[in-house]
């Protein structure tokens, strides 16, 4: 990343972590109360469960500050919010393949997994995966695909009796489904 | 005199097929994990403590171990083939280990960072075995105000290092690891901390699926995003035999000791890691060596150094993670976890519970070292036709070994689920600048500083003092004060003058 698209990225998430420090801090200070008023015994401040939140969120704090006026004086800017630089970003060819893997493994983790036996999931998986990045000629895709779907699921989950994530649905004859 | 008899019995008792077969085979394929760019010995490790949870205690350890050490060579033979380190400890081969390949020394090249992975091992066995059983006595004497401080150097030490931009980036990333392991129910009030009324989350923020998508899925990302993949360079030609390799690497036999002192005094640093201890030898073979001007064109001593200290890094980290409780790097922060999985529970009480642990430990790292030697050129040809596989085709399978490893040890889909959400927050930081190091260390130790921190304030009633009358806990508050301070730009202005003043006195 270029020096001053880094240190405009810094600004943002130095102004993120002051946030999350702020909301950290407030937490750990409720936490304090809860102790006193709930637990009543043995309420001193120094055994609280807020006590070791409070101290991280404070310095958590102090450092987002620092990063936001390290990123200042390095040249950073709220530029990078400006939407022709967003679109700049967007239309980049390595963002768009970061996306679209970010994309696959969502669809293989959020939908595929829980819904189809891990051998089905796993082999539509790498399909689509070395289909979209064009690994291979498609015939030779679908038989890696399934050749080393095949191979994982029956050596974790036959052979070594490693629990596999999976749904419900069993396809018969197939070993480790 | 009695702990080298005690490890001599030890190494005995390992020496049978059953070990043996699994400490070659976990070599064997650490050495394949650490070859290929973007695989770590950590996520190797963090991967395979989920899949070996079922097995035996020493049969899961005998794995982990074998494939740290063959990890860390591993990185070595994509360096010199590929001109791309495979693990980070292998950066500062590729100087050296590139050209020599590029002159169709290739072989040599790899020959030499063998017996430099070899000797470097042995020496950092040797630092383990000798330092850990007495400092091993010595932390008895650590109470909970010690292993406060201790604990917070080792996040602020790791950040300060690890960060490849700005210090206080490593800062953040320690705190943000020390946030994580607040998540959770409190060890000493049950009190569930930044759960969102979410039950799965009471038990914590689960460490191995974090630690596969801290060190994974960035990884998938950048290497399917858009690196280049380069066709790797030919081994075919063998220069020199065994007894020619063992006579040019004894010629340098002075790098070769100090280069294993570096690498194990750094290991045994908490926090630094193999990198930092291969550039400071790499560093250090340059300025001592006579043929200077060889460095950077092919210089065998430029590929031995930093090869010798990465792999003495493994026996110097494995002295703090299990004489403290505090790992020495990354791939042991994990190999912590997975100690503590099965059972045994690194620190102060080793020694009790487990009073043959660290010799157990030694012995599987001796017979690392050699399988290394034995396994290292075996291998090196099957992982040039590794390389040659496109990675469109590598990239989803070890993505799908992720989600297996993420799954395989709490059977949870919700661990999946933190596994990509962490991948996904660890790709961000990693291009901004934050290294998954000091992150992975303070969601490690952040549960160990908070108990500790309030024990010890319950002890003193309260009062911080303790902290700074006790030797120990002093030395380390005083060291991380001088650490902050000598990364501001105050302390750098005032140095830089210090040198111009005493440049002028002479």
């Amino acid at each position: 990343m270029k020096r001053d698209t880094l240190r405009s990225a810094d600004l943002l998430t130095g102004i993120i972590f002051v946030v999350i420090g702020i909301y950290i801090c407030y937490q750990s200070m409720g936490m304090f109360y809860v102790q006193r008023i709930k637990m009543q015994s043995m309420a001193a401040w120094y055994n609280s469960p807020g006590l070791s939140p409070l101290i991280i969120g404070a310095i958590f704090t102090f450092l987002g500050g620092m990063l936001i006026i390290i990123a200042i004086k390095d040249g950073g800017t709220f530029e990078i919010l400006i939407w022709n630089r967003i679109k700049k970003i967007l239309k980049m060819s390595q963002f768009k393949k970061g996306f679209l893997v970010v994309l696959l493994i969502g669809i293989y983790i959020f939908v595929l997994l829980d819904r189809l036996p891990f051998f089905l999931s796993s082999f539509i998986f790498l399909i689509a995966t070395m289909g979209i990045f064009r690994a291979d000629k498609w015939y030779k895709i679908l038989l890696y695909s399934a050749i080393l779907s095949w191979f994982v699921t029956f050596i974790f989950g036959t052979v070594a009796r490693i629990p596999l994530p999976g749904g419900m649905l069993r396809i018969p004859f197939l070993p480790g489904v | 005199m009695s702990s080298l008899i005690r490890f001599i019995y030890i190494l005995g008792s390992f020496l049978n097929p059953h070990v043996l077969i699994i400490i070659g085979a976990s070599t064997a394929l650490g050495i394949v994990v650490g070859a290929i760019p973007g695989l770590t010995a950590t996520l190797a490790i963090a991967l395979l403590t989920g899949l070996t949870f079922g097995l035996a205690r020493w049969e899961a350890f005998n794995i982990l171990v074998g494939v740290y050490v063959g990890a860390m060579f591993g990185g070595s033979l994509s360096a010199i083939l590929l001109n791309i380190p495979g693990t980070g400890s292998a950066s500062a081969t590729v100087l050296d280990g590139y050209p020599l390949s590029l002159q169709g020394k290739a072989y040599t090249a790899i020959s030499l960072s063998r017996i430099g992975a070899f000797f470097g091992t042995l020496i950092g066995f040797v630092f383990l075995i000798s330092i850990a059983p007495p400092l091993m006595k010595a932390v008895l004497y650590f109470t909970s105000f010690e292993m406060t401080t201790l604990a917070i150097f080792a996040v602020l030490v790791a950040g300060t290092v690890s960060s490849p931009d700005l210090p206080i980036k490593g800062w953040i990333g320690g705190l943000f690891g020390l946030l994580l392991s607040c998540v959770g129910m409190d060890s000493i009030w049950s009190y569930n901390r930044f759960t969102f009324g979410l039950m799965g989350l009471s038990t914590g923020i689960p460490l191995i699926p974090v630690l596969i998508g801290f060190f994974g899925i960035p990884q998938i990302i950048k290497i399917l995003s858009g690196s280049q993949w380069v066709n790797p360079q030919s081994i075919e030609t063998k220069e020199v035999g065994i007894v020619g390799q063992f006579k040019l690497s004894f010629k340098y036999s002075a790098t070769i000791i100090r280069s294993g002192i570096i690498g194990a005094g750094v290991g045994a640093i908490p926090g630094i890691g193999g990198k930092i201890a291969a550039w400071l030898s790499y560093e250090a073979a340059y300025k001592i060596s006579k043929d200077r001007e060889k460095f950077g064109k092919g210089a065998y001593e430029g590929v031995m150094a930093p090869e010798i200290a990465n792999n003495a890094c493994c026996g110097g980290a494995l002295i703090p993670t299990l004489t403290l409780g505090i790992p020495g790097d990354p791939p042991t922060a994990v190999f912590l976890a997975a100690l503590m999985l099965h059972g045994v529970t690194p620190g102060p009480l080793l020694s009790i519970e487990h009073p043959d642990f660290i010799f157990q430990m030694a012995a599987l790292l001796f017979i690392a070292s050699f399988m290394v030697f034995g396994l290292g050129l075996v291998i090196a040809k099957p992982v040039c036709k590794i390389f040659e596989i496109p990675p469109a085709i590598l990239m989803p399978m070890v993505t799908v070994m992720c989600i297996i490893g993420g799954y395989a040890l709490n059977t949870r889909i919700t661990d999946v689920f933190l596994l990509f959400v962490f991948g996904i927050i660890g790709y961000f930081l990693t291009e901004m600048g934050y290294h998954p190091a000091p992150i992975v260390l303070g969601l490690l130790l952040g549960g160990m500083i908070d108990e500790n921190l309030r024990r010890a304030l319950m002890i003193s009633d309260g009062s911080i003092l303790p902290f700074l009358t006790r030797p120990i806990s002093l030395v380390f508050i005083l060291v991380s004060i001088y650490i902050i301070i000598s990364q501001t730009s105050l302390w750098r202005k005032i140095w830089q003058k210090q040198k111009k003043n005493n440049i002028s006195n002479k």
